[in-house]
């Protein structure tokens, strides 16, 4: 358990800095590897100022590669991602073990985690239907999630009253949650308000939402909850589908380009349709719909239940309302 | 889990003083990790290779459970140690200890560093003290993870506030405490509770701060271990008021300490050159001259380790 050679105080600084913020693109460690070079350079009279604009993503890239093989023996890893809308490089400090030491490393309350939990049940279930793969929530729909759902009482002899009750949050504690979530970096919230999971909670989530999401068990063209983008293998929540509703061909914006450019025409490759590339993974599959942008021109900037009933009227919504997703909280999510 | 630049300490320019006090610290680093790592190998030779083996990835579990409790400000204990990461090896604990915090050092740039026990306050706690205490305890058990990197790298360019839960909100909750601690030990240590609430409305911070209450925050600093609130009532039978004061507590002596609290002083006063405002400065913290400092720590330092 050896660091690499000449890892140094930069390195360490450059760690807590990735440490503190949690990701780190190219454009955002510039300035803070300038500052640890003229912290290196301190007790050099001769040495010159180094500027953020000097830093090269070659300079950037050996100082992610120390690191990344630094921590890697205490299961921690830098992955990367590119954001599937901004195309920006993203990387994050990723804990790559689940074990009980670090389920400790959470700053919020039992009756919080189990609502996101919650959250992210219906971003993966709920919201998201072989016929509208939306992939997000807005703040009433989260709202609604405010408390567990009530068991009903099967005879009345269930032996888990010892177990403290989970009130769930008052509504001004899920604003919070959810305010906190995006601050903290794991939610993003768009400019039509839906929440759904940044770049690093995906790539932290990655596994864990696969096995929880996904049935290990499906044929390789069965509909899954998470889906990967057929050219860069990564989690696909804001993208596009081929026009056929049954076809599981999924693809990032960013990605099509490259995609179709490599091979000739545009028919999937599954199905052999022709690809339109208006057909929507993620928000769009809601917001670009005709009832969206026809209720949002009718109603201005007053859309609290908009999304609903377009969710409704697409039909996405097959189950009823009180069919809820049980079970499952068993699970925390560690962060 | 971002820990590190919590423990910014605004060291100024009495650096030599603080490494006398605190001989592990960071200029010399460099000198014992090498020395460790040398007495690890030598070690290593002895012990057969699996025992060796098991001894890393316990301390890596310590290091991981240290990072984890870090990241919520959870107190980091002995005990949590033995009984989450040791287990059944929990009689190995020095050793697995020092080969983290070799770690720590090396790949992290942190350390473990312990807090000091809480000291006895009253008359009546210290002769309770003197009666029971015949065994010494050697420390408080209670770690926190702490920057060990040197001071030219403790920059804000590079150390930012932590994104847990939020930037904006961790550079606020960090500044407050800060404050609040000077404010204690501005005061002789102990702070009335009357005094803290014309200090809070001064800052327009008696009863918000940001978009919390401060009585949640001033539980939270209390659960934490930077603030103490002691409440006295007077005595079964007797009439009277309680009386309620504020204390600096473990966390912060570590964290903050007295160099934290002259950096934030000598920061609101422009940092003054002048020997004048040293002088006021530490005959107002209870210091009298740069070598009284260290003398009282490292008096102060003996007597925790008597437990007196």
């Amino acid at each position: 358990m050896e660091p690499p050679t000449n890892y140094g105080h930069g390195n360490r600084a450059f760690l807590q800095a990735l440490l503190a913020r949690g990701t780190l693109t190219y454009p955002e460690a510039r300035p803070i590897i300038a500052a640890i070079i003229n912290a290196d350079n301190a007790k050099n009279p001769d040495s010159e100022e180094c500027r953020p604009d000097q830093v090269s993503e070659q300079i950037f890239m050996k100082y992610i590669d120390k690191a990344s093989s630094a921590v890697s023996l205490f299961d921690y890893e830098i992955r990367s991602t590119q954001h599937q809308a901004t195309k920006e490089r993203i990387f994050a400090l990723v804990n790559t073990a689940s074990d009980p030491q670090t389920q400790l490393a959470t700053i919020y309350s039992p009756e919080e985690l189990s609502f996101i939990k919650r959250v992210l049940d219906a971003m993966f279930e709920k919201f998201n239907r072989p016929r509208m793969e939306s992939l997000c929530i807005t703040e009433m729909q989260a709202i609604k999630l405010a408390r567990p759902p009530r068991r009903e009482s099967q005879g009345g002899d269930e032996p888990q009253s010892q177990a403290p009750v989970d009130r769930g949050l008052k509504h001004s504690e899920v604003e919070n949650v959810l305010e906190s979530l995006v601050e903290g970096g794991w939610f993003e919230i768009s400019r039509e308000g839906f929440y759904s999971l940044s770049p690093r909670a995906l790539m932290e989530l990655r596994p864990w939402l696969v096995d929880m999401y996904n049935d290990a068990d499906a044929e390789p063209n069965d509909w899954q909850r998470i889906k990967f983008c057929e050219a860069c293998k990564e989690i696909v929540t804001w993208g596009l589908r081929c026009s056929d509703p049954d076809c599981t061909l999924r693809l990032h914006d960013i990605c099509q380009q490259a995609f179709w450019r490599s091979r000739r025409g545009t028919t999937c490759p599954k199905c052999s349709r022709e690809w339109t590339g208006d057909h929507y993974v993620g928000e769009r599959a809601i917001t670009m719909t005709e009832a969206y942008q026809r209720g949002r021109r009718r109603s201005g900037g007053h859309r609290n239940t908009l999304a609903d009933d377009v969710i409704r009227e697409q039909g996405a919504e097959e189950e009823s309302e009180g069919e809820e997703v049980g079970g499952g909280e068993e699970e925390e999510e560690e962060e | 889990m971002p820990p590190s630049q919590r423990r910014r300490r605004p060291v100024e320019d009495d650096g030599e003083s603080d490494q006398d006090a605190r001989p592990r610290q960071r200029p010399h680093i460099e000198s014992s990790e090498t020395d460790q790592e040398e007495e690890a190998s030598d070690e290593d030779t002895e012990m057969n290779g699996a025992a060796s083996r098991v001894d890393e990835q316990l301390a890596k579990k310590l290091i991981r459970y240290a990072i984890a409790c870090e990241y919520s400000r959870t107190p980091i204990r002995r005990d949590g140690i033995k009984e989450r990461v040791l287990g059944k090896q929990s009689r190995s604990f020095r050793r697995i200890f020092e080969l983290a915090q070799t770690q720590l050092r090396a790949v992290w740039g942190m350390e473990l560093r312990e807090l000091p026990i809480r000291e006895k306050m009253t008359l009546h706690e210290k002769r309770q003290a003197m009666k029971s205490s015949t065994q010494s305890r050697s420390g408080s058990g209670a770690y926190v993870l702490s920057s060990a990197i040197p001071e030219e790298y403790r920059n804000a360019s590079i150390i930012r506030p932590s994104k847990t839960p939020s930037a904006e909100q961790e550079a606020t909750y960090s500044g407050f405490y800060t404050l609040l601690v000077s404010l204690i030990w501005l005061n002789g240590g102990e702070l009335s509770e009357q005094k803290l609430q014309r200090s809070l409305m001064r800052l327009n911070a008696d009863r918000m701060l940001a978009s919390e209450r401060t009585e949640v925050v001033l539980k939270r600093l209390e659960r934490q271990g930077y603030v103490i609130k002691k409440v006295d009532r007077p005595p079964v039978g007797y009439e009277g008021d309680q009386t309620i004061t504020w204390h600096v507590g473990p966390r912060a002596k570590e964290e903050i300490g007295l160099d934290g609290v002259m950096g934030l002083v000598r920061e609101v006063y422009g940092h003054p050159e002048d020997v004048a405002f040293d002088k006021k400065l530490r005959s107002s913290l209870g210091l009298k001259s740069r070598q009284l400092v260290d003398g009282e720590e490292e008096n102060n330092d003996v007597g925790m380790a008597n437990g007196v």
